[in-house]
C-alpha cells in the first residue's frame, strides 16, 4: 500500500511539472490556435538561463524565475512581432508548422553550437537535497516545490484568462477575432501579450525543471511532446483540463513503470491519450 | 613520312613520360581517405565531440612526426610503405540513430570512395554500419561498440578492438570475488537497471549469463527508455528489491538522473557499478558528492602507469584542454591499428588491407589502453567470435572525493575499494 501511495504523490507531482511545462502551449495553442513546434526548445532556453543564473551568479533556481520569466517573455514578443505575426497574417497552416519547426531546429543547433552538447545539471540544489517523508512516503524535496509553484502559476493564469479584461479578451479572440476587432480592440496587441504570455510560463518551467533534472540542447523534444499531449488531451484552451491531463500523465507514467514495466512508460501515455480522445474526440476532457 | 612517324613518336614518348611523371607526383601526394562515423548531432553529440577529437589526434599523429611516441608510425609521416601518403578522414553524421550510420557508410564507401570505415560509438549503429561495409566488401575498424553481437555475426571486414559485454560482465563478477575475499562478505543479489536498445538489453543477457554461472541471484531486472524525462519510478523499484550489488547501464543522461533520484530516495546498496556515462568529464560536475562511491567499468584512465599514456594525454590536454577521457581514447586507437595494417598491406586494395589486419600484431607498450597487445581472434563462423581484441581488458574505477581511482585489478589500482558505501542520509 505505501508503495502505491508513494507512487501516486509522486505520479501527481511530475504530473504537475508536466502541466508547468503545458500551460503555455494552452493559451498559445488552444487559445491562439498557434502551433509552436518550438515549445519545448523556448523551455530549454530557460533552463540554460536558470542554470548559468546558478552556475556563474550564484542565484538558487527559485529565485531566476523572475528573470528567466522576464526574458521569456521578450524573446516571445520578439518571435511574434518578427515571425509569428507574418505568418498568422498569411492564414497558411503549413507555414505556421514548418515556421516554427524551423524555429526549433534553429534553437536547438544553435544552443548546441554555443553551449556545446554536454548535458548540465545542478550538483546539490541549496536548501533542497534529499526528499520529505509524509508518513513513510518520500517525496524528493525539490519535485514538491516544483509542483506548487506549477499549482501557484496555473492558479495565476487561469485567474488572468477569466477574471481579467485582457485575459477575457483572449479568449474572446479564440472564439471570434473579427467580432473583437469590430467592437474596437487592437487584436495584434492582445495576440502580442498572449503568445508572450504562453513563451513566458515557460520561463518559470525552465526555472523549475532545473532543479530536478538536466539540461542539454535537446532535452526540449520530450518535454514538448508531453506538453502537446497534456493540451490535447486537457482540453483546448482549459488549464484545469491542462492540470489534470498532466496529472494523468504523470501517474501513468510512475504506474506504469512500476506496475508494468518501465520501458513501456511512454507507450502507456499514449493509450491513455488515444482513449480519452476516443470518448471525446472533439474536445479532450475539459476543452471548449 | 619517316620524319612525321618520327615526330609522331617523339609526341607519344613526351606525352607518355608527362602522364607517367603526373601520374608518380599523384601517387606521391595521394591522399589516403577513410570515412569515420560518429554522432555530431542528436542526444550523443557529446560524446561525438570527443570521438572527433581522439580520431583526428590520431591521424595527426600518424601523418606528422612525433618522434617521442611509442605509437605504430607516429616517428614517421603518412605511410611509409606508400610514399608517406597521408590519412584523411572524412566525417559522417550518424546522428546516434542506426539506420542514419548505415545510409552514411554506404555514401562513404560508394560516393566518397573511402578504403575503409572508422567509428560508431552505439553498438546499434555500428551494427548496421558494419553491416554495410560488409556488404561492400570494406573493412571496419571498431575502436568502441560493446555488444557481443558485433563479432558473432561471422563478418569478414569487421574488427572490435574493445572489449565486448561479455568480457565486462566476467570481470565485473572477477571484481565482486575478489571484494568478496578481500572484505570477507558473501555478496549475492544482482539488480540491473538497464536502457532498452542494444547495449543495455545485452549487458543485462550477459550479466545474467555470468549471475548463472557463478551462483549470484538476479532480484530486479529494469529495463527504461532511454532520454526518459525520470527514474523516480525505476529507482523505488529498486529500492523494493533490495539489491546488494546494483548494475546500471545506460548513457550520461539517465546516470545523472538515476544520481538525483537515488539520493532523494536514500537508495544506496552496498555495490553500485555503471558503465559509459560516470566517467563523463559533465557527470561529476553535475551530481557533485551524490556520485561519491560510484564504480564504473572503464576501458581506460589517463592516469594508467604507461609512459605512452602520460606523453600522449599531456599532448592532447595542451591541444583540447582537457585531458584524454575514454570517449577520446577508444577511437584513438582504431586509425592506428588501420594505418599499421595500410602499412604493411603496402596497398589500398581492400582485400590486401583486410588481410593485413588480420595479422595485426600490436605490442602492448605501443597503445594507450590497458592491454597486452592488439591481435584479433581468426575468422569463424557464427555463434563464435571473429575478429576481437583477444587481449581487451576491463579495469574497475571507484569515483572516490569526485575523482576516479582504479580500484581493481588490484596490481594496477590507484586506490582500495571503498566498500561498503555510506548511506545518503548518513553522509
Amino acid at each position: 500500500m505505501d508503495l502505491f501511495l508513494e507512487a501516486l504523490v509522486n505520479g501527481a507531482s511530475l504530473g504537475m511539472a508536466y502541466a508547468l511545462a503545458a500551460i503555455g502551449l494552452t493559451i498559445i495553442w488552444g487559445v491562439m490556435e498557434i502551433i509552436n513546434f518550438a515549445h519545448g526548445d523556448y523551455l530549454m532556453l530557460a533552463m540554460y538561463i536558470s542554470f548559468f543564473s546558478f552556475s556563474l551568479l550564484g542565484i538558487h533556481p527559485l529565485f531566476s524565475i523572475p528573470i528567466t520569466f522576464g526574458v521569456l517573455a521578450v524573446l516571445g514578443a520578439l518571435t511574434y512581432l518578427t515571425i509569428i505575426k507574418g505568418v498568422l497574417k498569411s492564414n497558411v497552416l503549413l507555414s505556421q508548422i514548418v515556421v516554427t519547426f524551423g524555429i526549433s531546429i534553429f534553437l536547438q543547433n544553435g544552443t548546441l553550437f554555443v553551449f556545446s552538447p554536454n548535458f548540465r545539471a545542478i550538483a546539490n540544489i541549496p536548501w533542497l537535497t534529499g526528499s520529505i517523508s509524509i508518513g513513510g512516503i518520500f517525496l524528493p524535496k525539490t519535485l514538491f516545490i516544483v509542483a506548487l509553484v506549477s499549482l501557484i502559476t496555473c492558479l495565476a493564469l487561469f485567474y488572468f484568462i477569466h477574471r481579467t479584461t485582457t485575459g477575457k479578451t483572449i479568449l474572446a479572440m479564440a472564439m471570434d477575432r473579427e467580432m473583437v476587432q469590430l467592437v474596437g480592440v487592437n487584436a495584434d496587441r492582445v495576440e502580442l501579450i498572449a503568445f508572450s504570455l504562453g513563451i513566458a510560463t515557460l520561463g518559470i518551467a525552465g526555472s523549475c525543471l532545473m532543479m530536478v533534472t538536466y539540461v542539454s540542447p535537446r532535452v526540449g523534444f520530450l518535454y514538448g511532446l508531453i506538453a502537446f499531449t497534456a493540451v490535447a488531451l486537457g482540453g483546448f484552451g482549459s488549464i484545469p483540463g491542462t492540470i489534470i491531463a498532466g496529472v494523468i500523465i504523470g501517474v501513468t507514467e510512475i504506474f506504469t513503470a512500476l506496475y508494468i514495466g518501465p520501458e513501456y512508460k511512454y507507450v502507456a501515455i499514449f493509450v491513455v491519450y488515444l482513449l480519452i480522445l476516443i470518448w471525446r474526440p472533439k474536445k479532450g476532457l475539459l476543452g471548449w | 613520312m619517316r620524319q612525321r612517324n618520327l615526330l609522331a613518336g617523339i609526341i607519344g614518348i613526351v606525352f607518355a613520360s608527362a602522364f607517367s611523371l603526373s601520374s608518380i607526383s599523384v601517387a606521391a601526394e595521394k591522399v589516403i581517405k577513410v570515412g569515420f562515423v560518429l554522432p555530431l548531432t542528436g542526444g550523443l553529440a557529446e560524446t561525438g565531440r570527443y570521438m572527433r577529437a581522439g580520431a583526428e589526434f590520431a591521424v595527426d599523429i600518424i601523418n606528422n612526426k612525433y618522434p617521442d611516441l611509442n605509437l605504430p608510425l607516429a616517428k614517421t609521416e603518412g605511410i611509409p610503405s606508400l610514399n608517406n601518403a597521408k590519412i584523411e578522414i572524412i566525417l559522417a553524421d550518424s546522428q546516434g540513430d542506426p539506420n542514419v550510420a548505415r545510409a552514411e557508410v554506404e555514401r562513404l564507401i560508394e560516393n566518397a570512395g573511402v578504403v575503409a570505415i572508422l567509428g560508431g560509438w552505439t553498438s546499434a549503429e555500428i551494427k548496421t554500419g558494419s553491416a554495410a561495409a560488409e556488404r561492400l566488401k570494406t573493412p571496419y575498424v571498431s575502436g568502441g561498440g560493446s555488444s557481443t553481437d558485433l563479432t558473432r555475426r561471422g563478418f569478414k571486414y569487421f574488427f572490435r578492438l574493445c572489449p565486448h559485454l561479455g568480457t565486462n560482465a566476467e570481470s565485473f563478477f572477477d571484481f565482486i570475488g575478489d571484494l568478496n575475499k578481500m572484505y570477507n562478505v558473501g555478496l549475492k543479489t544482482v539488480a540491473v537497471l538497464y536502457e532498452n536498445t542494444e547495449y543495455g538489453s545485452v549487458t543485462f543477457e550477459e550479466t545474467k549469463r555470468v549471475v548463472g554461472e557463478r551462483g549470484y541471484k538476479v532480484v530486479a531486472q529494469i529495463p527504461f527508455p532511454k532520454d526518459t524525462t525520470s527514474l523516480l519510478s525505476e529507482v523505488m523499484k529498486l529500492k523494493a528489491s533490495n539489491p546488494e550489488i546494483f548494475v546500471h547501464a545506460g548513457y550520461v543522461s539517465d546516470s545523472i538522473l538515476l544520481t538525483k533520484a537515488m539520493e532523494n530516495q536514500n537508495f544506496l546498496p552496498k555495490v553500485w557499478s555503471g558503465l559509459t556515462g560516470y566517467d563523463n568529464p559533465t557527470f561529476i560536475p553535475s551530481v557533485g558528492k551524490t556520485a561519491n562511491g560510484a564504480c564504473l567499468r572503464g576501458f581506460f584512465s589517463p592516469r594508467l602507469r604507461k609512459d605512452v599514456v602520460q606523453k600522449v594525454n599531456q599532448l592532447y590536454a595542451k591541444k583540447y584542454g582537457t585531458e584524454i577521457n575514454m570517449e577520446s581514447a577508444m577511437p584513438f586507437n582504431a586509425p592506428f591499428v588501420l594505418a599499421d595494417a595500410i602499412n604493411r598491406a603496402k596497398s589500398l586494395d581492400k582485400e590486401a588491407i583486410t588481410k593485413a589486419l588480420e595479422a595485426t600484431n600490436i605490442p602492448g607498450d605501443q597503445t594507450i589502453m590497458p592491454w597486452d597487445s592488439i591481435r584479433f581472434t581468426p575468422y569463424t563462423t557464427p555463434p563464435g567470435h571473429t575478429h576481437d581484441n583477444v587481449s581487451s581488458r576491463v579495469l574497475m574505477f571507484q569515483i572516490q572525493d569526485g575523482k576516479q581511482e582504479i580500484i581493481w585489478p588490484f596490481p594496477l589500482a590507484t586506490a582500495k575499494p571503498i566498500f561498503p558505501l555510506k548511506p545518503y542520509d548518513k553522509r
